[in-house]
């Protein structure tokens, strides 16, 4: 021992002296050491190249090693709840942990006869509001499930923190595959126990619950011989979190690709035409002891093609047949067995088994000796290839828009596949929510509404995939109408409403009247209805929202999709001039979000604002105010300081102060809402340029000519390139604009812009409004202005006259048109008129 | 591993309570930072435990080492129990279409290295307690070089030479 530690003592000292040298240099050091032990010097030789190896090669393997094991234990501790009790159970030990969550070992402690149980917990950081309500919606359906065997919901509840978990039959058993395989079971008992299994999920599918996740390691075999699946119905659920998963780099085996349907791998429809297909896949192991396809060591997309488009080889032919065994056990599957599995295998969803009853009823007549009712595949077969191609193409487009983003091809392959919209009236129909959710997550950063800046490229990014749907989705109308709603949903976030209106048109086109894509309609209508709104097309978004309430009203049903076409139809109703049912559809979206959805601070924010806005343009602004301090607060809440949506309220809430004359106190909420959406929604938007023209009114009716001026100019030219002369915000643009050019003493511009407005009102609006009368009396003044009298008399008449019979004679434009028809009346020298005037003005 | 003092025995609980306490203040999300590090979390720990202690331990060197005492006993226990698992002790059979488990596979042997750095103490306890303070505890070179009282560039290359003995011991149970 002695000996060993000199001898480490010396092999340091050269090891220090060697180390940063180069290698001559080293090799001249080791010639000249007049160390006497050859040995020794062989040894620094090997640790000099080991110090190399672990230095170049393996990084720094210490440290990674550690920090591999160091992160592993602190995600255990950090979530490990053994000894914890929730509710009755006691958590005895983790059974497993995945991406998603773990499972636990549990006991119920009040029990006499400590049953045992599996429960799951979701991972912390995966709870938002919306998965946690999901899982209780879910679990009222799962516990519904009764069968011997489908491993039983026996509980949920909810954690101290508000994380829900799920309490289930613990189930003690190997998969099947390893049960049939250790006790030798032969052809016969395999079929038997397939037959057990499809029973058990055509239960679920009769109670409308698609697994989508069979596999075997999801079918247990306890030591008793009962087979039992689990899961049912967790996929689902979790697959809905995954978008509030922070981590793209999960590693997603190829253990389920194996079982994976070609409508999960590119993204179509999930039925129990998908649970059908897994049991195939199930089935044809059992059979041969393989795969249909042979995928290992695939990249993921040459996966998914071969899954996509290629043919599995009948049973028969794959198994081995060089022995006895082997060539009974191919003559045993030839014809009705190969027919069965290849029938439960085919691509289309439709072309599959119909059901997993009958699936069952083939395998059990074959059993029985009894010819089985499965059709080979002839001619139909082949015309259906062609739609295949298709299929080939959807993965190829959404590979393409991978690439375009860039560097996230490997996420969206990891994503999982099935994302259903949950109903539980109708079998689902899930429409390539997987690309969706990609295209999402993707284009997320730019999307000011989820924060972070704009960046216009993506807009660019988003038209060429528009373009590009049309073409390689051809023939699949539900893939298509699902990305477009997505598209549109991103232009909308991104202010661009007339290339969001576009996208969403489209879908409701290839849509139809689908009754099945109902949930998808309402939300394309509501949608829509917002592109429309945000171009200020009031009347025809008040019409797209009427059939899309009376879905909500027919259905009863009270989601915030309701709520959002309720708060659409208020601010639409509004700014028809139809006041008092634009108050009672706020009120109306108000209730059912409050009744329903009390914790939605986010659609609360929404809702408020716009009844105020509503209630105050009704003649009752300090309601108004009241409730706008509200979505003020409710804003920040949902969405913090910096956020469009706080920004919004705040202009909002400017707004309303502004009405009541309190001009100094409304001035610096302009001010800071125009911080927050010129910097994170950039100068174009439509909430800036709207604020900015508020703004520019305000510094106008202070008397601030020369701060108006340039924020007058600025709102119209950013009103007219952005959002187009029609705009109704850059009518009022350009009005305004007149207004201060009046006041700074430039009449002759100040009546181009004003002729602007009043040209594009008349387009707009039906005669005699006020607004038109508003921009006609300013044009009357700048004619007035410009000494040009008769001119302006005419106008400033016609103006007068709609003004007071639409608002009446106290309203303060028609005060401000008497005033201007007083004074034109002075200037002319006709004394009487001026007089009467200047009596409708108010003024002496 | 040489002799543990009595202050470990007595922090190590602590410390492990600790570890596990702000690993799931992170997963929780409520640190701010959404980062886990753990050689932060330990020097976390070790800052909360010396303000508790006092007087009680005695000096910065002796603090750290035994900081990097607890993480190396705290990621052996752990190892070793994940080894027990893995030998069976009751088969997982409630498969998890919680899907993509993301345990991290560990090419890195924690307890190999373990032995191995108790074979390393016995011939250099210094080169030793280098790698547990660079690599356990997070410092840097300089910082190892203060606590230890020897030059950075002894520490660099005491560090090089300690990983370079442990990497051939490693080696062939590696490959």
């Amino acid at each position: 021992m002695e000996a060993d530690v000199e001898r480490h003592r010396r092999l340091r000292e050269l090891f220090h002296a060697a180390v940063e040298l180069t290698p001559a240099e080293r090799e001249r050091l080791f010639a000249a050491s007049p160390e006497p032990d050859g040995d020794l010097i062989a040894e620094l030789r090997s640790l000099l190249a080991a110090h190399d190896a672990a230095d170049t090669t393996a990084g720094d393997f210490v440290a990674d090693g550690l920090a591999a094991h160091q992160r592993e234990l602190a995600r255990e501790v950090g979530d490990s709840l053994v000894g914890r009790r929730l509710g009755p159970y006691v958590l005895e030990r983790l059974l497993g942990r995945g991406g998603m969550g773990a499972v636990y070992l549990g006991q119920r402690a009040d029990d006499a006869f400590r049953q045992q149980v599996a429960i799951k917990l979701l991972r912390p950081e995966l709870a938002s509001p919306e998965l946690v309500r999901r899982f209780r919606a879910e679990r009222q359906t799962l516990a519904s499930l009764s069968h011997p065997n489908i491993a039983r919901l026996l509980d949920g509840g909810t954690t101290e923190e508000g994380l829900p978990f799920l309490v289930m039959e613990y189930v003690a058993g190997v998969p099947v595959e390893e049960y049939c395989d250790a006790n030798r079971l032969d052809l016969r008992a395999r079929l038997e126990l397939f037959g057990t299994l499809c029973d058990a999920v055509e239960h679920a599918h009769r109670n409308l619950i698609v697994h989508r996740d069979i596999k075997p390691g999801n079918l247990l075999v306890t030591a008793e011989g009962e087979v039992k699946l689990l899961d049912f119905g967790i996929a689902k659920l979790l697959d809905a979190g995954e978008e509030g998963a922070d981590n793209p780099t999960r590693a997603h085996g190829y253990a389920t690709l194996a079982f994976a349907s070609p409508e999960q791998v590119a993204g179509g429809a999930i039925t129990t035409a998908t649970d059908v297909y897994a049991l195939g896949v199930l089935l044809y192991r059992l059979l041969t002891g393989r795969s249909p396809y042979d995928l290992s060591g695939k990249p993921l997309a040459a996966a998914a093609r071969i899954i996509c488009e290629e043919v599995p080889p009948p049973p028969s032919r794959v198994v081995p047949d060089a022995s006895a065994e082997g060539r009974k056990r191919a003559r045993a599957l030839a014809g009705d067995l190969d027919q069965i599995v290849l029938a439960a295998l085919r691509k289309e969803p439709q072309r599959r088994y119909g059901s997993v009853a009958e699936l069952a009823r083939d395998v059990r007549r074959h059993l029985a000796g009894l010819p089985v009712g499965v059709r080979p595949d002839t001619f139909g077969y082949r015309l259906a290839k062609l739609a295949r191609r298709n299929r080939a193409a959807a993965v190829a487009t959404v590979l393409a828009l991978l690439a375009l983003v860039g560097g996230l091809v490997a996420y969206a392959w990891q994503a999982r596949v099935a994302r259903a919209e949950a109903r539980r009236a109708t079998v689902e129909r899930a429409k390539a929510e997987q690309v969706n959710a990609f295209l999402r997550q993707a284009l997320a950063s730019p999307d000011p509404m989820l924060g972070g800046g704009r960046h216009v490229s993506v807009a660019e990014i988003l038209d060429r995939a528009s373009v590009r749907l049309g073409g390689d989705l051809a023939g699949q109308p539900e893939v298509e109408a699902s990305l477009r709603e997505t598209l549109g949903e991103t232009y909308l976030n991104l202010g661009l409403s007339r290339e969001a209106e576009r996208e969403f048109r489209r879908a409701l086109v290839l849509m139809g009247s689908r009754e099945d894509l109902y949930p998808h309609r309402l939300a394309n209508r509501v949608e829509l209805a917002q592109a429309l709104s945000d171009q200020g097309r009031w009347s025809e978004a008040e019409t797209e929202l009427r059939p899309a309430l009376a879905l909500c009203d027919a259905r009863g049903e009270r989601s915030l999709r309701c709520v959002h076409a309720l708060d659409l139809q208020a601010v639409a109703l509004q700014n028809l001039g139809r006041m008092e049912e634009a108050v009672a559809a706020g009120r109306r979206a108000l209730a059912l979000l409050r009744s329903g959805f009390p914790r939605e601070r986010f659609e609360l924010a929404s809702v408020l604002n716009n009844l105020g806005i509503c209630l105050g343009n009704q003649g009752r602004p300090r309601e108004a105010e009241a409730l706008h301090r509200q979505a003020v607060a409710a804003a920040r809440e949902a969405r913090g300081e910096r956020h469009p949506l706080t920004a919004e309220a705040v202009a909002n809430l400017a707004g309303v102060i502004d009405m009541q004359g309190r001009y100094a106190e409304a001035a610096p909420l302009y001010r800071e809402a125009l911080g927050v959406q010129e910097a994170l929604l950039g100068e174009r938007h439509f909430h800036f340029i709207n604020t900015l023209t508020s703004y520019a009114n305000l510094l106008w009716l202070m008397k601030r000519p020369g701060e108006a001026e340039p924020a007058a100019r600025r709102a119209q030219a950013l009103a007219q390139s952005a959002l187009g002369a029609e705009h109704p915000l850059t009518a009022y643009a350009e009005n305004i604009l007149g207004g201060v050019l009046l006041d700074t003493g430039k009449p002759a511009e100040a009546e181009g812009h004003i002729r602007a407005a009043l040209a594009a009102r008349r387009r707009a609006l039906p005669k005699g409004n006020w607004l038109i009368a508003s921009a006609q009396s300013n044009l009357g003044a700048a004619l007035l202005a410009q000494g040009r009298t008769a001119e302006a008399e005419r106008e400033l008449l016609a103006a007068y006259a709609d003004l007071a019979a639409a608002r009446g004679p106290r309203h303060e434009k028609s005060l401000l048109t008497a005033e201007r028809l007083a004074r034109l009346y002075a200037a002319a020298g006709k004394a009487e008129e001026a007089r009467r005037y200047r009596g409708l003005a108010g003024g002496g | 591993m040489a002799a543990v003092s009595p202050e470990i025995d007595r922090l190590l609980p602590e410390l492990y309570d600790e570890l596990r306490r702000l690993a799931a203040g992170v997963l929780r999300g409520q640190r701010p930072d959404h980062t886990l590090q753990p050689t932060a979390l330990v020097h976390e720990a070790y800052l909360k435990l010396a303000a508790s202690a006092g007087g009680a331990l005695a000096g910065r060197a002796h603090l750290l080492a035994t900081a990097a005492r607890a993480m190396r006993q705290i990621l052996v226990d752990h190892a070793r129990a994940r080894a027990r698992e893995k030998r069976g002790g009751g088969a997982v059979q409630v498969t998890l279409s919680l899907a993509g488990a993301s345990r991290e596979p560990s090419a890195f042997d924690l307890l190999a290295f373990d032995e191995a750095l108790r074979r390393l103490e016995a011939l250099d306890a210094q080169q030793v307690r280098i790698v547990e303070l660079r690599y356990l505890v997070g410092l840097s070179v300089e910082e190892v070089a203060e606590a230890l009282g020897v030059s950075a560039t002894t520490v660099k290359r005491d560090s090089a030479m300690a990983k370079a003995w442990l990497f051939r011991e490693l080696r062939p149970a590696a490959s």
